[in-house]
């Protein structure tokens, strides 16, 4: 079996199509410079309730949307979770809500996408330990046909069953953490898919100063492994979202807000009051990025 | 089935590869699927003299065993629509989209004499009055057949035909916990196999697991147990469509700008003054932990015998805060007097969301009059 590679220079790599998934903020696409990068690796990490699971179910219908992706086509999503933190009415919320938008800016509808088809197009596997969801990433490998077009996975979270091995020291978990991170990136490359990894925070103490910060879990070392760090938080009552590692990116923040109908950006020009920051109402419901 | 012994006899008689090369894993160290994870298909040609091609064949036949039915949303909507425990609370249940969904680890919180054995005992007289089956755990001898028996029963009818739903166990420390935890899983899957899924329990609460864990007296051994146990529950929940409610304690915490990640713009940072004493009452048993539960309740002290629920954490709702009142016979929602301010749009309910962080709520405990 020859494995014959075909080098590309600096211009073919320029020129080629960059293919992007759309959060539905508009202020978080611009900061990321499109959206979520199909065939690289992401990395999302928060305080828990911080809106991980939120912002990954809202990928999920925006990449079946023919605006949500710069693409020709719309693909398919596999959905790990190792949590149990993935609710199907959610989905669907945010999936009426995405087609109610689209039949109200275009009077005809390209989009013939209906819910069902939308949900349908989700596959769900659950996983509970580690040996379960290497066992799922080698069933992917042949689940993954061009048929079903799957444009994005999302391991939701890997910090779960890597943090419950109790008998396994460091080096225990790196090594489970490199299989598994290397199997996604094959995914991810060969298969032109993006690929996002929820992570969790963890508590850590620097000694000199005797002070708390937060800091991403998993290590040093899987912190070089994604290409984009997407952290998520609360700034002043505000949900925010923060670049914490990207080569092609500064690290910028955003603000953002979960509404009934997903990821949505904060109106500015609304009156002010800081009553009105906390108010979750139908009206602050603004138009989805448009690609 | 990912803990099972390569040596077993199960696991030989399933006959996927050579027991030979069975045993030479055994004697290497890899005795199950999860020590099999952390190895490439390279590294086991290397170890084991095998040629690539042989090797990665031999993992997809292991793993094969573990594979996972897939399900497409649509197919998971359809089966789980129906199945939520509704509470007393119309708020609460219009904003869980139901009420409080089987198969997820729901915790609530609260300090002490906040109301958290009434709500977990007005969850078991609404699954009582069902008609299906429940276990109710408890570590802090607190359980009240009569409270349950004033939840069930109108004014008009008495069924105390109910009570005989409802199975308690007393328990005292984290182990009896584990053991009557792994009972309640073999007998589950038994009754799963007799195909008697009526009969099967579709609550599990347990009031509370803070008090077990406070037992034990060495801090690394109670994130082990408690990691043992979100195991436990969660393959409880998942694989049975339990619905697992778990009550917490709470703890004081001092208060650090650090970690809760909000900027006060009044605390300046050079002085110690504001920051040294600040303490405030918080959820017990860590961050860890708080990343395990599906959603987080907390109960907050208002006054008399009325009470605040706060949706911590949870997929599907903002941060609302209901206020109720514990009464005799069960929880029940205040309806407050809504103020319509003409000038501003009219919101959809009176209740307004708040971002609030789920591994540092402010709750208030009772205040004892001087």
């Amino acid at each position: 079996m020859a494995l014959t590679r075909k080098s590309r220079t600096a211009m073919d790599v320029l020129k080629s199509n960059i293919e992007y998934i759309s959060t539905y903020s508009k202020k978080i696409d611009d900061m990321l410079n499109g959206g979520i990068r199909i065939g690289v690796i992401t990395e999302l990490c928060g305080n828990p309730g911080s809106g991980k699971s939120n912002l990954c179910t809202q990928l999920c219908i925006s990449v079946q949307m023919k605006y949500g992706i710069t693409s020709n086509e719309t693909g398919t999503v596999i959905y790990i979770d190792t949590e149990g933190s993935f609710v199907p009415i959610r989905l669907q919320n945010m999936a009426m809500a995405a087609e109610n938008h689209y039949k109200n800016e275009n009077k005809n509808s390209i989009n013939t996408n209906s819910i069902e088809q939308l949900l349908k197009n989700v596959t769900y596997f659950r996983c509970i330990n580690v040996a379960e969801l290497i066992a799922c990433l080698i069933q992917l490998k042949q689940i993954m046909t061009p048929e079903r077009n799957v444009k994005l996975i999302i391991l939701d979270s890997l910090a779960h069953p890597i943090r419950s091995i109790i008998d396994g020291d460091h080096l225990t978990r790196h090594k489970y953490i490199v299989r598994i991170v290397t199997m996604l990136q094959k995914l991810a490359s060969e298969n032109n898919c993006a690929v996002v990894i929820v992570n969790h925070m963890i508590a850590k103490v620097e000694s000199q100063k005797n002070e708390a910060y937060c800091a991403p879990a998993l290590g040093d070392a899987f912190g070089h492994m994604s290409q984009l760090r997407l952290q998520l938080s609360w700034k002043m009552n505000k949900r925010e979202a923060r670049v914490l590692k990207s080569p092609h990116i500064a690290e910028l923040s955003t603000f953002f807000q979960i509404t009934d109908d997903g990821i949505r950006d904060i109106d500015e020009t609304e009156s002010m009051d800081d009553s009105d920051y906390n108010s979750a109402s139908q009206e602050n419901i603004h138009a989805i990025s448009n690609m | 089935m990912s803990f099972i012994s390569f040596t077993s006899p199960y696991f030989t008689s399933l006959n996927l590869i050579d027991n030979h090369l069975l045993e030479r894993f055994e004697r290497a160290g890899i005795k199950n699927l999860i020590d099999l994870s952390a190895y490439t298909s390279l590294e086991l040609s290397f170890k084991f003299r095998l040629s690539i091609f042989n090797a990665e064949e031999i993992l997809e036949k292991l793993f094969s065993i573990l594979s996972i039915q897939s399900k497409n949303v649509y197919d998971m909507l359809i089966e789980t629509s129906s199945l939520y425990i509704p509470t007393t609370l119309p708020t609460l249940n219009h904003y869980l989209n139901g009420g409080l969904r089987r198969g997820l680890l729901i915790e609530l919180c609260g300090s002490w004499g906040s109301g958290k054995t009434q709500f977990c005992l007005h969850l078991t007289a609404q699954c009582c009055l069902m008609g299906l089956r429940s276990i109710y755990i408890d570590t802090e001898h607190t359980f009240s057949s009569d409270r349950l028996l004033n939840m069930i029963s109108d004014f008009n009818s008495k069924q105390e035909h109910l009570l005989e739903l409802v199975r308690t166990e007393t328990i005292f420390d984290s182990d009896s916990l584990m053991n009557i935890l792994t009972q309640i899983e073999n007998e589950l899957e038994d009754e799963f196999k007799n195909n008697a899924i009526d009969q099967c329990p579709i609550l599990l609460i347990i009031d509370s697991i803070a008090a077990p864990l406070r037992m034990s007296t060495i801090g690394y051994n109670r994130d082990n147990t408690l990691l043992l146990f979100t195991d436990c529950a969660k393959r409880l929940a998942t694989r049975y469509n339990l619905l697992v409610l778990v009550t917490n304690q709470v703890t004081t915490k001092r208060r650090s700008n650090v970690l809760t990640e909000k900027s006060d713009e009044h605390l300046s940072l050079t002085t110690n003054k504001n920051i040294g004493n600040d303490f405030y009452m918080s959820v017990a048993l860590g961050k860890a932990w708080s990343y395990s539960v599906n959603i987080r309740l907390a109960i907050s002290y208002q006054g008399d015998t009325r009470r605040q629920l706060i949706v911590g954490k949870s997929i599907e709702s903002p941060g609302y805060t209901i206020p109720f009142r514990i009464l005799t016979n069960g929880l029940e929602e205040i309806e407050e007097n809504r103020n319509i301010n003409t000038e501003k749009k009219p919101l959809k309910k009176n209740l307004i969301p708040q971002l609030i962080q789920a591994d540092e709520m402010h709750l208030i405990g009772k205040q004892l009059r001087p």
